[in-house]
C-alpha cells in the first residue's frame, strides 16, 4: 500500500519541491532588476511557477488520496497515453540508450581537444554499430564518408567553422581542411 | 485590374532562366534545411543571403522566398514518416501525420500535407497580393493584448495533447514556458535561473528544445528499441503520395477555408511567424472542427490545418514587407537585408517607380510559381524520401543525430548547444518513464518567448492592468474562447464520471 | 567483432595521422590570414549591425584574399555574440560588431567581461538617433509632443529596458517630457508598433527607418545631435533644444585582447582603406550616418571612453526621477 503511494505521488512532490525553490530564487531576479513593484522580470516565471506548483499539487495530492482509499490501480494510472504507445510496445534496451548517451557526452566533451573530424568518426562508426550495423569494412568506409560530407557541407558550402582540436590533433583537421579546399 | 496587368507582366518575368534556375535552388535548399532537424528555414535563408550579393535584385529575392516557401512544407516528410518535426511549425502535424502513420495511411498523411500546402500557398498568395494593403492596416492594429491572446488560444492546445491526463499535460506545458525563462531576459536584461552557468545565461532557444526532445530523444529510443520502426504497419516499400478524393476534400471545406484565411490574416500579423500560425489554426480546428473530438487520434483535419496555416502565411509575411516594408519575421528580417544590401528600400514608395513596380509584382508572381514548384517537387522528392526508408536503420539513425548535433551547432555557433540537446533527449526519456507527456513541454518552449514578450508588454503599456486581456473586442474573444477550451473537457469529464457514479449505483 | 572494428578503424585512421604530419605541421607558419576570418554579428540577420558585417564582408574579402563569413550569434543584447569572441582564441581569426547597446551594459553591474578584454580596431558607423511618430499624427512639433505628453503620459516604443533608448527616454522624463518607454525587443515590431498605433513614438536611428521615412509612414520630431541630420534641417536637435543628451548610436568591430599587434594592424588597415571605398561611402548615405563616422583603431578607444562618459552624465541626470514602472 504505502509502496504505491510513494510511486504515485513522488514524482508530484519532487516538481513541487523544485518549484518551490525556483520560486524563493525568483526573489533575486526581481531584486536585481532595481526591484519596484509586482511588474518585473520576475513576474512571468512567478506565475507559471504558480500554476505549476497548484496542478502538482492538485494531481498529487488527488493520486494520494486515491492510493490510500485503495481504488485498483487502474483508476489512478488509467490507460497509458495513446499517443506514444507505439513506442513503448517494444521494450527498450536500456544498456544500447546508456551507450548511446555515454557515446554522445564523449562525442560533445572531447569536440575541442580532439577537433570535429576525428572525433566525429569514431562517434558515427559506435552509433551505427549501437544500431545493429555491425559490417567493419563498411562501417568504417560509412563514418569516413559522412564525417567528410559534413565536414565539406559546413565549412566549404555554409562557412560554419567547426571545431578544429587542439595540439597534434588541430594539425589533423587542418590537413583535412586543406585537403577538402577550405582556405 | 492594375493588379492583373503588372502580376502579368511580373509572371513573364519570372519565367526567364536565371529566376527560374534561382527559384529551383531556392526550392530545393528549403526542402533540404526544413528536413534536416536542427537546421531551419530561417537558418537556410541566412545561408543563402551572401551568394546574392553578386546577383541582380530579383533572382536574389526569389532565390530566398522560395526557400521560405518551401521551407514551411517539406519539414512534413520527417514529421510523418520518423515523428521528427524538422521545424518547429511542424509539431502539430506531428501529432495527427504520426498517428496516420501509425495506421498505415502515411500515403494518404503525406497526400495531405501536399493539398492543404497547395491550397494555402496559392490562395494566401491571391489574397495578399489583392489585399496587401487593406489587410496589413488591419494586422497592424493587433496590440500586445491581442497578440497575447492568440498565443494563449495557442497554449491551449495543450488540451488536444492532454491524453487523458490533463493534470500531467498542463505539469509539462509549464515546465516547457519555465524553460523558456531561463537566460537574460529580452525585457529587462535580468539574469533568470541561470546559476551562474554561462550555458545557461544564453538562454535555451526552443530549437533545440525541440531537437533534443523529438529528434535526438526519439532516436535513441529506436536505438534502444533495436531499431524495429520498419516493422511498423506500412513497410517503407508502399509508402508513396496518395491524394484525398475531391469528396473527402469537400467534407474537409470548412477546414481549408478557417485555415486560410486564419494563416493568411495572422500571418500578416507582424511577429507572428508560421510557427504561431500553424499551432493557432491546430488549435481552432480542435475547438470548432466538425470532428474536433478526434484531432490528435490521427485525422486529416489535424494536418491540413497547421500545413495550410504554415505555408498561407509565408504570402501574409511578405507581402506586407514589400508593400509596408515591415518585415514581420525571422525569415522576412533576411529578406529585407537582401534588399538593402542591393541598396533598395522595400515600402510603399517602391510603387511610384515603374521600374521598381514590375519588380515588385515580378516577386509575388514568384510566390504563386514557386508554390506549384514546391508541390511538384514534393511528389517527386518523396520518392527519395522512401529510398533514404530503405537505408540500414542503423546508419540512417547516425546520420539524423550528427545533423541534430552538428545542426544545433551552426545556429549560434556555439558547444553549449549541444549540451542542451543532449540533456533535453534525455529529459524525454525520463518524461516518458513517469507518463508526463513530451509534445506539452515542446509547445510550451516554443510559444513560451512571445507569451512572455506579448504579456509583458501589455502589463508596461497598461500598467499592470490584467483585464486589458478581456476589454478589447480581438483579445477578448479569443481569451474567451480559450477559456472555454480548457474548461470544456474538465466539465465534460466531471459530468461523465458523476453519470457512471449514478448509472453505478444504480446497477449496485 | 571488436577487435574487427578497432582494425578498420585504425586502418582509416592511420593515413590521415600520416598527412596531417607531413603536411600539417610543415606548413603550421604561413602568413596572416590563411584561413577564413570569421565576423560574429551578435544580433540576428538582417539587423543594423548584421548590415554592417556584410557589407564590409564583401568589400574586404578581395583585399585580404580569405573568406570572411558572417555568423550571428544573438541573445542577451548583443552579450551572447561578444563573450563567444572574448572565450574564442585570440590568434585574430575572429572578429565582433559591437553596438553601443552591448557597450552601455560593459559599465554595468552584471557585465561579464570589461571593455578592456578587447581591442576596438575601428567605429565603422556613427548614427544619431530621434523620436519619430506616424505621418499623420496631430503632433506637428517637438512643443505638440510636449503638449501632448502633459496630457497623457505618451509610450515611446524602444530596444529594452536599460538600453541607451530607454536611458534617452527617462533623461526626457526627467526634464518634465511626461514619455514612458515601452520595450519591442523585435525591430519590426517596434516599427509596426508606431505605425499601427500601439505606441506613441518610436526611439530608433534614421538609417534603419530609412524606408519608413521615404515611404511617408513616420517622420522624426527631434534628434538626438548636435547638428540635425542631412535633408532634415527643420527638425529640432538635442543641442538646440537645450538637452545634454546624444548617446549616438555606433556600430564598431572589435578583436579579442592579446592578439598579436601585428595581426591587429592588418586588420585595422584593412577596415580603414575598405572606409574610403566608394562603396562604402554609398551604404553610409543610405543608413544616413555621420558621413565621418569611421573612427581608426588608435583613437577609437578615447572615442568609447567618452561615449561611456556621456552615458554615465545621462544616467546620473535620470537618477532622481521616478521609478520606471
Amino acid at each position: 500500500m504505502m509502496s504505491v503511494l510513494v510511486r504515485q505521488v513522488a514524482p508530484y512532490a519532487v516538481i513541487l519541491v523544485v518549484a518551490l525553490a525556483l520560486l524563493q530564487r525568483t526573489v533575486t531576479i526581481a531584486a536585481a532588476a532595481g526591484g519596484q513593484g509586482a511588474i518585473g522580470p520576475a513576474l512571468w516565471p512567478r506565475l507559471i511557477l504558480w500554476l505549476l506548483i497548484a496542478t502538482c499539487a492538485y494531481e498529487g495530492l488527488r493520486r494520494g488520496w486515491v492510493a490510500l482509499r485503495g481504488a485498483p490501480a487502474a483508476r489512478i494510472v488509467a490507460a497509458p497515453e495513446p499517443q506514444q504507445d507505439a513506442m513503448e510496445t517494444h521494450e527498450s534496451d536500456p544498456r544500447v540508450v546508456a551507450l548511446c548517451v555515454a557515446a554522445t557526452v564523449l562525442y560533445v566533451a572531447g569536440l575541442e581537444t580532439v577537433g570535429f573530424f576525428l572525433d566525429t568518426i569514431w562517434f558515427v562508426a559506435t552509433l551505427m554499430w549501437a544500431g545493429r550495423f555491425r559490417r567493419p569494412v563498411a562501417l568504417a568506409a560509412i563514418s569516413f564518408g559522412a564525417t567528410m560530407f559534413f565536414m565539406i557541407v559546413f565549412m566549404r558550402v555554409i562557412f560554419v567553422s567547426l571545431p578544429i582540436g587542439t595540439g597534434p590533433f588541430a594539425s589533423v583537421s587542418t590537413a583535412i581542411m586543406r585537403l577538402i579546399g577550405v582556405h | 485590374m492594375n493588379t492583373l496587368h503588372f502580376l502579368a507582366i511580373g509572371m513573364a518575368h519570372v519565367f526567364t532562366f536565371q529566376n527560374l534556375l534561382m527559384m529551383t535552388i531556392g526550392l530545393l535548399i528549403g526542402m533540404a534545411v526544413s528536413i534536416m532537424p536542427g537546421l531551419g528555414l530561417v537558418m537556410g535563408v541566412v545561408l543563402a543571403l551572401p551568394f546574392t550579393y553578386s546577383m541582380p535584385l530579383e533572382p536574389s529575392i526569389i532565390l530566398l522566398t522560395a526557400i521560405y516557401m518551401s521551407g514551411t512544407y517539406a519539414g512534413c516528410f520527417t514529421t510523418i514518416l520518423y515523428r521528427i518535426p524538422g521545424e518547429p511549425m511542424d509539431v502539430p502535424l506531428l501529432w495527427d501525420g504520426w498517428g496516420m502513420t501509425k495506421r498505415g495511411e502515411s500515403a494518404k498523411a503525406l497526400g495531405w500535407a501536399l493539398v492543404a500546402a497547395l491550397f494555402g500557398g496559392l490562395v494566401s498568395s491571391a489574397v495578399m497580393t489583392t489585399l496587401a494593403v487593406p489587410l496589413s492596416q488591419v494586422a497592424l492594429r493587433f496590440g500586445a493584448p491581442e497578440y497575447f491572446a492568440a498565443v494563449f488560444f495557442g497554449l491551449t492546445t495543450v488540451v488536444a495533447l492532454a491524453g487523458n491526463s490533463l493534470p500531467n499535460a498542463l505539469i509539462s506545458l509549464f515546465i516547457g514556458l519555465l524553460v523558456a525563462t531561463v537566460g537574460i531576459d529580452s525585457t529587462y536584461g535580468a539574469d533568470r535561473f541561470t546559476f551562474g552557468s554561462t550555458i545557461l545565461m544564453n538562454g535555451i532557444p526552443y530549437v533545440m528544445v525541440l531537437v533534443g526532445m523529438y529528434g535526438f530523444g526519439e532516436i535513441l529510443s529506436k536505438l534502444g528499441q533495436g531499431l524495429q520502426v520498419s516493422e511498423r504497419p506500412d513497410s517503407g516499400a508502399k509508402v508513396k503520395t496518395s491524394f484525398p478524393s475531391l469528396r473527402e476534400m469537400w467534407a474537409l471545406r470548412a477546414t481549408f477555408v478557417r485555415s486560410t484565411v486564419l494563416g493568411t490574416v495572422l500571418g500578416a500579423v507582424p511577429g507572428s511567424g508560421a510557427t504561431i500560425t500553424s499551432f493557432v489554426s491546430y488549435a481552432i480546428e480542435k475547438q470548432y472542427g466538425k470532428r474536433g473530438d478526434r484531432i490528435g487520434t490521427g485525422i486529416p483535419e489535424g494536418i491540413v490545418a497547421p500545413q495550410i496555416a504554415s505555408t498561407a502565411s509565408v504570402a501574409g509575411h511578405l507581402v506586407p514587407l514589400l508593400t509596408l516594408g515591415i518585415p514581420g519575421s525571422g525569415a522576412t528580417a533576411v529578406i529585407l537585408a537582401a534588399f538593402l544590401l542591393h541598396g533598395v528600400q522595400p515600402g510603399p514608395f517602391l510603387f511610384e517607380d515603374p521600374n521598381s513596380t514590375i519588380t515588385v509584382y515580378t516577386i509575388m508572381a514568384s510566390m504563386f510559381v514557386a508554390v506549384i514548384g514546391m508541390c511538384l517537387m514534393g511528389f517527386l522528392w518523396i520518392r527519395v524520401v522512401i529510398k533514404v526508408l530503405t537505408i540500414p536503420q542503423g546508419i540512417l539513425a547516425a546520420i539524423v543525430i550528427m545533423f541534430s548535433l552538428v545542426g544545433a551547432y551552426a545556429d549560434r555557433n556555439s558547444l553549449s548547444d549541444m549540451w542542451i540537446i543532449v540533456v533535453f533527449g534525455a529529459i524525454a526519456y525520463v518524461f516518458e518513464r513517469f507518463k508526463l507527456p513530451v509534445s506539452p513541454m515542446v509547445l510550451g518552449a516554443i510559444l513560451g518567448p512571445i507569451a512572455e514578450d506579448s504579456f509583458m508588454r501589455s502589463m508596461i503599456t497598461f500598467h499592470g492592468d490584467a483585464t486589458v486581456f478581456f476589454q478589447h473586442p480581438i483579445s477578448g474573444t479569443l481569451m474567451g474562447l480559450s477559456i472555454l477550451s480548457l474548461i470544456y473537457p474538465l466539465a465534460r469529464k466531471l459530468i461523465a464520471s458523476r453519470v457512471r457514479r449514478r448509472n453505478g449505483l444504480a446497477a449496485v | 567483432m571488436f577487435r574487427r572494428l578497432a582494425l578498420s578503424l585504425a586502418i582509416l585512421v592511420a593515413p590521415v595521422l600520416l598527412l596531417a604530419l607531413s603536411c600539417g605541421l610543415a606548413r603550421a607558419d604561413d602568413a596572416y590570414p590563411n584561413r577564413p576570418i570569421t565576423i560574429i554579428v551578435p544580433w540576428g540577420a538582417g539587423g543594423g549591425a548584421d548590415q554592417v558585417a556584410r557589407t564590409l564582408s564583401k568589400l574586404v574579402e578581395p583585399v585580404v584574399k580569405v573568406s570572411m563569413p558572417v555568423i550571428n550569434v544573438p541573445g542577451a543584447t548583443g552579450q551572447t555574440g561578444l563573450v563567444k569572441l572574448w572565450s574564442g582564441n585570440a590568434e585574430g581569426y575572429e572578429m565582433g560588431v559591437m553596438t553601443a547597446d552591448t557597450f552601455v551594459l560593459l559599465s554595468g553591474p552584471n557585465a561579464r567581461f570589461g571593455m578592456d578584454a578587447l581591442i576596438p580596431l575601428a567605429i565603422m558607423t556613427q548614427q544619431p538617433s530621434g523620436l519619430f511618430v506616424k505621418m499623420d499624427s496631430p503632433w506637428k512639433s517637438w512643443d505638440d509632443v510636449i503638449a501632448a505628453s502633459k496630457q497623457k503620459p505618451l509610450r515611446v516604443a524602444v530596444t529594452g529596458f536599460n538600453s541607451p533608448d530607454d536611458l534617452s527616454v527617462r533623461y526626457l522624463r526627467s526634464k518634465g517630457v511626461q514619455v514612458e518607454s515601452v520595450p519591442f525587443p523585435e525591430p519590426g515590431l517596434r516599427y509596426a508598433s508606431v505605425i499601427g498605433g500601439q505606441s506613441d513614438l518610436v526611439y530608433e536611428q534614421a538609417g534603419d527607418v530609412r524606408s519608413f521615412l521615404d515611404g511617408k509612414q513616420i517622420r522624426p520630431v527631434i534628434f538626438f545631435a548636435d547638428a540635425p541630420a542631412p535633408g532634415y534641417a527643420d527638425i529640432p536637435t538635442s543641442k538646440s533644444l537645450g538637452y545634454s543628451l546624444k548617446l549616438t548610436q555606433f556600430r564598431a568591430l572589435v578583436i579579442k585582447a592579446g592578439t598579436d599587434p601585428k595581426r591587429v594592424k592588418i586588420l585595422a588597415d584593412t577596415l580603414a582603406a575598405a572606409a574610403q571605398q566608394d562603396d562604402y561611402k554609398k551604404y553610409l548615405a543610405m543608413q544616413i550616418c555621420d558621413p565621418a563616422s569611421f573612427v581608426g583603431t588608435d583613437t577609437a578607444r578615447a572615442y568609447l571612453e567618452n561615449w561611456m562618459k556621456e552615458a554615465v552624465a545621462v544616467a546620473a541626470a535620470t537618477a532622481d526621477t521616478t521609478p520606471k514602472n
